[in-house]
């Protein structure tokens, strides 16, 4: 973390739909400036945690406090965090120009200049109508208006879903603008959570409704590692030690932290087997326990 | 809100203009298909009042039921949602939208009027229904909303509104038009505005409560769905309440059995009554609408039903419409107390009855239909008289002979007044004047009166302490006065103003005769007559004639400045009136300062009965007071009890 008061604090949050708990207590900080990947599987409460943060649905229990506010329904909070939904909609009669500006009248720290640069940046033509806009473009157009007020939260629910890699990059450059503008605590759920490996500060698994395992990015990046045993009954799964693969007699394990890896030698578990640095990808994906 | 309510705007604007177009071009067509009998104003008249009675509801419930369904819609959730603003905002614009929208319908429709509705001719039905119409406009509006948001469907919305509405506006307006045309019983200035805050209230309420279920997933609960079926049925809870209420207060409506086209100053009640007043006002003859039952009433509260009424318990759809049977009646009440009733219910059943409080009443002839051509005439021998095409029927009332024996007594033509004029001039009971027009005779003694304004009908006499006295109006270019005939011979003026007893005396039950000169004029917006500046004229029982005495100073004490005054009581050295049913006042004659006021219990007032209902009628020992929870009895010095 890189400063000790939290942004965004939640605690106990709960969620039900009918007989289905999305959310069943969870507990989850922010620090300024610190950026976040929210790892879980679909349906596993990201967009419903997302909601709950923006004030757009009411937590059947627990507490929310992001920049200072109370979620309250008045939708205030959502005027300080740049939002870019999993599938973002515009109204189809309006021109880019047009929704800019109106989403501008409702925005008290908008950025007209800002806006302006970001469409040049991101190549969208501002007198195209929205409903004529491609996937990519309304994309971009979403990410425009999350950033364009200069918001000190940024939430990006799966902001690369589903766009070509040209699109994926403007996105990840605008993030990497954002970030170098400092200040912003951005909390992002992505599939791909690879290619925002680089950008992040921690990264948080979403399990069964709780936050299952939180983990700094440069422990995925510098500690986990992957174990490939040859011949042998590969172990069984248990903590800190998941299967990544099995392939006859070879089997694929991931090991995460430098400490249990040690433990696992020093119990003679992985004998002979051949330990490499596990890539981001398969990091993730190990986390999620696929 | 300025820039949500423009968005919504614009997303609605295809609708709203395809119907909008319908309605301006609804002009062209209705002058292009009118009948050759209509003028072009005729055709669009009758064209804005279909779009105003079934277009403008219609496009109401379609408008509402769409913005209330895509309000629901993901893809206003989608798009909408993460702006910085309530969901219930959202909601909030949308609505005002509709009502927008709306009324721009109506004020073009106001617009191709010239704004100036044909209104002139509406009833008063139609008049409150009209006065309604915007309520119920609002009202579809916001129910067809909020009922379609929560069903997610606008069809559902707007039949539920439909339903909502009429369910609410029946109670409403029946209430209402009974209360037109009826009495006032209950507080509309109250129920108006409470079924306003009742709409308004819990639409926008329920609508809030289903935005925290729908947008922000607050979960469904026992609690949370009984608050918005509550909200929601407030407006028509709150309107069945109303005529609820009306219903149990109408119940209790009590009012004096009159006939329908007696005046104030009925000259025939007194002319052919000639009743012993004094005995006649012992009691009342009473009824109470709801029920349809009528019986006398005396001071003590002993009763003798003249008619017991319609059965009860009655159907429940009565309940939806207080059912109110008004009967009529006439009588004419012997010195010994004896009475002959002429009763004339709503339905079938009209009959003559006698009898007293004492034996009770008896059947004594039915008549066919409503007898309005009846009326009873008293004296001696008592008898009624019918107004026939062919001619006026006379026939005698005697107790043991049940039936009627009708005899012609006159032509259309001539009348009947010299059949009856000629009854009580033989029964001793009336004064006729001579051919000249000026003196006037009575068993033999005369009276000369200048100026008098003689008639060839008989004038009736006043039983004064020294005898029968007779009152005799006299008139110039430049003046009138009142005569009055004592025993004694000498005919002596005693006001300067017109009193005839047939015409505008009353007589009280100790006896005074009274009248009431006033200049009166009709106060805006209202029926009743304002009063300004009335003077009594007052000739008591002892035969003294008081000069003209001013109310004005009593009415502005009592705060009465609309409505009649009547003389109750004359006698002790004081004054007993009451000022329009509302307070019994009490004034010494000599002294005006020596004054008592006492408030009457509530009388209910009969809208468009232009009669004097003779709610607060007097009596020797106080005043009968039928008033609207029950008959009341006051004595002279403002004791009252209810004996009913």
């Amino acid at each position: 973390m890189k400063e000790n008061h939290p942004v965004l604090t939640c605690r106990g949050l709960s969620k039900s739909f009918g007989s289905k708990k999305v959310l069943a207590g969870l507990d989850f900080e922010a620090a300024p400036g610190e950026v976040i990947g929210i790892l879980g599987r679909n349906g596993s409460g990201k967009s419903t945690l997302f909601k709950i943060l923006l004030d757009l649905t009411a937590p059947d229990a627990g507490s929310v406090s992001a920049l200072g506010l109370a979620p309250d329904g008045s939708g205030k909070l959502r005027g300080l965090i740049g939002y870019v939904p999993e599938k973002p909609a515009f109204h189809g009669f309006m021109t880019v120009a047009e929704t800019l500006a109106f989403r501008a009248s409702f925005f008290g720290g908008w950025d007209k200049a800002k806006a302006e640069e970001l469409c040049k940046t991101l190549e969208l033509d501002t007198r195209a109508k929205a409903a004529d806009l491609s996937k990519g473009n309304t994309a971009k157009l979403a990410w425009i208006c999350a950033a364009a007020h200069n918001p000190k939260l940024l939430l990006l629910d799966e902001p690369t879903s589903g766009l070509d890699y040209l699109v994926r990059d403007h996105i990840l450059n605008g993030l990497v603008g954002e970030l170098a503008d400092g200040g912003r605590t951005i909390i992002i759920s992505n599939h791909r959570m690879g290619e925002m490996g680089g950008l992040l500060d921690r990264v948080c698994v979403l399990k069964d409704g709780r936050l299952t395992a939180d983990y700094r990015a440069d422990f995925i990046k510098t500690e986990t590692y992957k174990v490939t045993l040859r011949g042998e009954a590969a172990p069984a799964e248990e903590p800190g030690m998941k299967v990544l693969s099995r392939s006859g007699s070879i089997s694929e394990l991931a090991v995460f932290g430098r400490d249990r890896m040690q433990e696992l030698k020093n119990a003679g578990k992985i004998s002979g087997a051949e330990i490499s640095a596990l890539d981001l990808d398969s990091a993730f994906k190990a986390l999620l326990g696929e | 809100m300025k820039n949500l309510i423009k968005l919504q705007l614009k997303k609605g604007f295809l609708n709203f203009a395809v119907i909008f177009g319908t309605l301006l071009a609804s002009v062209p067509i209705a002058l292009a298909v009118k009948e050759k009998t209509m003028t072009p104003r005729e055709a669009i008249n009758l064209a804005m009042l279909y779009w105003a009675f079934a277009g403008i509801p219609l496009t109401t419930l379609l408008l509402s039921g769409i913005g209330g369904a895509e309000a629901a819609r993901e893809q206003a959730r989608s798009t909408e949602h993460p702006l910085p603003v309530s969901q219930y905002s959202l909601l909030l614009s949308s609505l005002a939208a509709v009502l927008l929208e709306v009324a721009a319908l109506f004020l073009a429709l106001c617009a191709i009027l010239g704004f100036n509705l044909p209104l002139e001719t509406l009833n008063a039905v139609q008049q409150e229904l009209l006065r309604s119409y915007i309520f119920a406009i609002v009202y579809l509006s916001l129910y067809g909303f909020t009922i379609s948001y929560a069903f997610k469907n606008g069809i559902a919305g707007a039949a539920l509104a439909v339903a909502a509405v009429s369910f609410t506006l029946y109670p409403f307006v029946i209430t209402s038009v009974f209360q037109q045309m009826a009495f006032e019983l209950i507080p509309m200035w109250l129920i108006k505005p409470a079924v306003a805050a009742a709409v308004l209230a819990g639409g926008a309420l329920a609508l809030k409560l289903l935005s925290g279920v729908n947008d922000r997933k607050t979960a469904w609960t026992a609690g949370r769905l009984s608050a918005v079926v509550l909200l929601l049925a407030a407006a028509p809870l709150t309107a069945f309440s109303s005529l609820a209420w009306l219903n149990l207060k109408a119940r209790n409506v009590v009012l004096p059995v009159t006939p329908m086209f007696a005046s104030p100053y009925s000259a025939d009640k007194y002319l052919y009554a000639s009743r012993d007043v004094k005995e006649a006002s012992r009691q009342l003859l009473v009824q109470r609408p709801f029920y349809g039952d009528a019986f006398y009433i005396d001071k003590d509260g002993n009763r003798s039903v003249i008619d017991a009424g319609r059965e009860l318990p009655r159907p429940g759809p009565a309940y939806l419409f207080p059912d109110l049977a008004f009967a009529q009646a006439e009588s004419i009440t012997a010195p010994s107390g004896e009475r002959w009733l002429l009763y004339m219910p709503q339905a079938s059943g009209s009959r003559i009855v006698t009898g007293n409080m004492k034996t009770g009443f008896t059947f004594h002839a039915a008549l066919k239909n409503r007898p309005w051509t009846m009326d009873l005439v008293g004296g001696k021998e008592p008898g009624i008289i019918d107004r026939r095409e062919d001619g006026y029927y006379h026939s005698p009332l005697r107790r043991g002979q049940g039936g009627l024996d009708w005899k012609k007594i006159g032509s259309i033509k001539s009348g009947y007044l010299s059949f009856v004029g000629e009854k009580y001039r033989r029964e001793g009971t009336a004064a006729v004047f001579r051919k000249d027009g000026k003196t006037l005779e009575y068993r033999g003694r005369t009276w000369t009166i200048p100026d008098a304004v003689g008639t060839r009908i008989p004038v009736p006499g006043i039983e004064l302490a020294d005898g029968l006295n007779f009152i005799v109006p006299s008139e110039t270019k430049d003046s009138e006065a009142t005569y009055l005939c004592r025993p004694g011979g000498k005919a002596e003026l005693i006001w300067p103003e017109y009193f005839r007893l047939t015409l505008n005396l009353s007589v009280t039950p100790d006896g005074a005769v009274w009248g009431v000169s006033r200049k009166t004029r009709q106060t805006a917006g209202s029926q009743m007559v304002s009063l300004i500046s009335p003077v009594l004229y007052i000739l008591t029982a002892d035969g003294e004639a008081l000069p003209g005495l001013s109310t004005f100073r009593v009415l502005e004490r009592t705060g009465v400045t609309n409505g009649e005054i009547y003389l109750l009581k004359a006698g002790g050295g004081y004054l007993w009136y009451n000022t329009d049913d509302r307070y019994m006042v009490r004034v010494g004659i000599k002294n005006p300062e020596d004054l008592k006021i006492w408030r009457l219990p509530e009388v209910p007032r009969r809208r468009g009965y232009f009669a004097r209902d003779g709610s607060v009628s007097p009596s020797p020992d106080g005043i009968f007071i039928a008033a609207a929870d029950g008959v009341y009895f006051m004595d002279w010095e403002g004791n009252k009890k209810k004996i009913y």
